[in-house]
């Protein structure tokens, strides 16, 4: 018999949900304890009461005033009350997406980038003039600039052709700098240089190595010159001659067909280049 | 305190989960048909318990459409480890609590005509039908302290076993025993002269 009160339990056992022994034992209990019994008797009332209580139904609660109270509460707090996109539930579905993004972002970034940086100098058109020009104002041909090229600084030029350290000494002694202009290729600069002696004139564009010269449909054969391997880029009526020194490579516009001449401008630049340091 | 010993069947959920785990996974995701379906399926049940605790059936009204606004809002929240069925309880509950609070500084015009109160008249179940009996009770429930009334309309209303009451008011299976211990000797003192000593038992005192 137990000699504590049951009032814990009470509830419990007018319900009828204890099991067997624990039932007994309160039932034996209630036997000698007054004032158990006396609890009992008003819990079992309250049982019987509460056993009345019922879900009052409400008919008059729609979906559609929930719904618009929703919306109302959102439209306060500027968001969107359902996602008709359906929010990704997986944790880790975010991220995925967030990294995703962004390295499609730099990739993209990347290509034009590069694309840029590579898309180079295109000397066709230019080509192409002064070859239809060689016989009646080849130098205007020579010293205009293509297309894109802006006249620069001297001084500016020079250094980004990284001639401006041995520019007191020109390629061919009697020729002066009468021409210069800059193209900005992505980071890059490229360069034409002209340099004239009142009758006979030459271009020499420079560029760094990354930012390639293109010929369009020109053939380009390597040859010779004094002991200078270079490429020979097929213009009929002029020498255009692709070398490449280190960190820069040119091409060499002239009407001169003259070996020794070609090879003193190509050496020029190329011992300008080897000698030349990034300040 | 020690624990409540009662039947094991009794530990186990008493109802149906009320919303399938897909459909709260369906509602998280910011599904609106799938928020239609789970306010289908609970508006009763919620409505029900806000019922026990405003004056009326518009305030109930309100109280209902505020559960569903936070449902919405911290469904985000709820962790699937957990049972939905007892967190949405929880919810109701603190929903009902906070409006509890905010009603007790304003006196009602009026009463809903299902609260008027026969708790003090001196007829005996037999001049009462059971219908009588509910309405007596139902008003008495409604001037119980919420402390009391909450364990009374989980257990005897939605019918959540001790466990279930005990997560969604955070308290012990024995807080919740005591407090449905007080709960009922209340009643009793209220209504008691409507209870026939024949309709009690000693195992048993459903009606």
């Amino acid at each position: 018999m137990w000699r504590r009160h049951i009032g814990e339990d009470l509830v419990a056992f007018c319900e009828g949900d204890l099991d067997g022994e624990l039932a007994n034992r309160i039932e034996e209990h209630l036997r000698v304890c007054r004032r158990c019994r006396k609890e009992h008797e008003q819990v079992s009332r309250g049982v019987f009461l509460a056993k009345h209580l019922s879900r009052p139904t409400s008919s008059t609660l729609s979906w559609s005033e929930v719904e618009q109270a929703i919306r109302d509460e959102y439209d306060q707090t500027g968001h969107e009350a359902f996602d008709s996109t359906r929010r990704l539930s997986s944790p880790w579905l975010r991220p995925a997406i967030f990294a995703a993004t962004c390295l499609t972002i730099v990739l993209i970034g990347s290509f034009l980038y590069r694309s840029r940086r590579h898309s180079g100098v295109n000397l066709d058109t230019y080509l192409a003039r002064v070859e239809t020009a060689a016989s009646g104002h080849p130098e205007e041909a020579i010293l205009a600039a293509p297309a894109g090229f802006q006249a620069a600084d001297e001084q500016a030029a020079l250094r980004a052709a990284a001639v401006e350290h041995v520019a007191a000494q020109p390629p061919l002694v009697g020729y002066s700098l009468v021409q210069r202009y800059v193209l900005r290729v992505g980071g890059a600069e490229a360069v034409q240089l002209g340099y004239g002696n009142g009758s006979d004139f030459f271009s020499v564009f420079v560029a760094p190595r990354e930012v390639p010269f293109s010929f369009g449909k020109r053939e380009i054969e390597p040859v010779e010159l004094n002991g200078i391997q270079c490429n020979e880029v097929s213009c009929p009526r002029t020498s255009t001659l692709l070398f490449s020194a280190k960190r820069f490579h040119c091409v060499l516009v002239t009407r001169s067909k003259d070996k020794e001449t070609l090879a003193a401008i190509v050496r020029y630049f190329l011992s300008a280049h080897e000698t030349w340091r990034p300040s | 305190m020690r624990p409540v010993s009662v039947k094991s069947s009794d530990t186990e959920s008493r109802v149906k989960a009320l919303v399938p785990s897909a459909t709260v996974e369906q509602c998280r995701a910011g599904d609106r048909d799938a928020f239609h379906a789970l306010f289908e399926a609970c508006r009763e049940r919620v409505y029900g318990i806000a019922w026990y605790f405003v004056s009326d059936e518009n305030a109930a009204k309100d109280v209902t459409q505020d559960v569903f606004l936070k449902l919405l809002l911290h469904l985000k929240e709820f962790r699937a480890d957990s049972s939905f069925d007892t967190w949405l309880y929880r919810l109701v509950v603190n929903c009902c609590m906070d409006e509890h609070r905010r009603r007790r500084r304003i006196v009602p015009l009026w009463m809903d005509p299902r609260t008027h109160s026969v708790e003090d008249g001196q007829a005996s179940e037999s001049s009462y039908g059971r219908k009588e009996i509910a309405v007596a009770v139902q008003a008495a429930v409604r001037k119980l302290k919420p402390k009391f009334r909450i364990p009374v309309v989980l257990r005897y209303v939605e019918e959540l076993s001790y466990q279930e009451i005990a997560v969604a008011l955070g308290c012990s299976e024995g807080t919740i025993a005591s407090r449905l211990n007080r709960a009922h000797r209340a009643l009793a003192r209220k209504l008691g002269h409507l209870v026939g000593s024949k309709a009690l038992g000693r195992r048993s005192c459903g009606a």
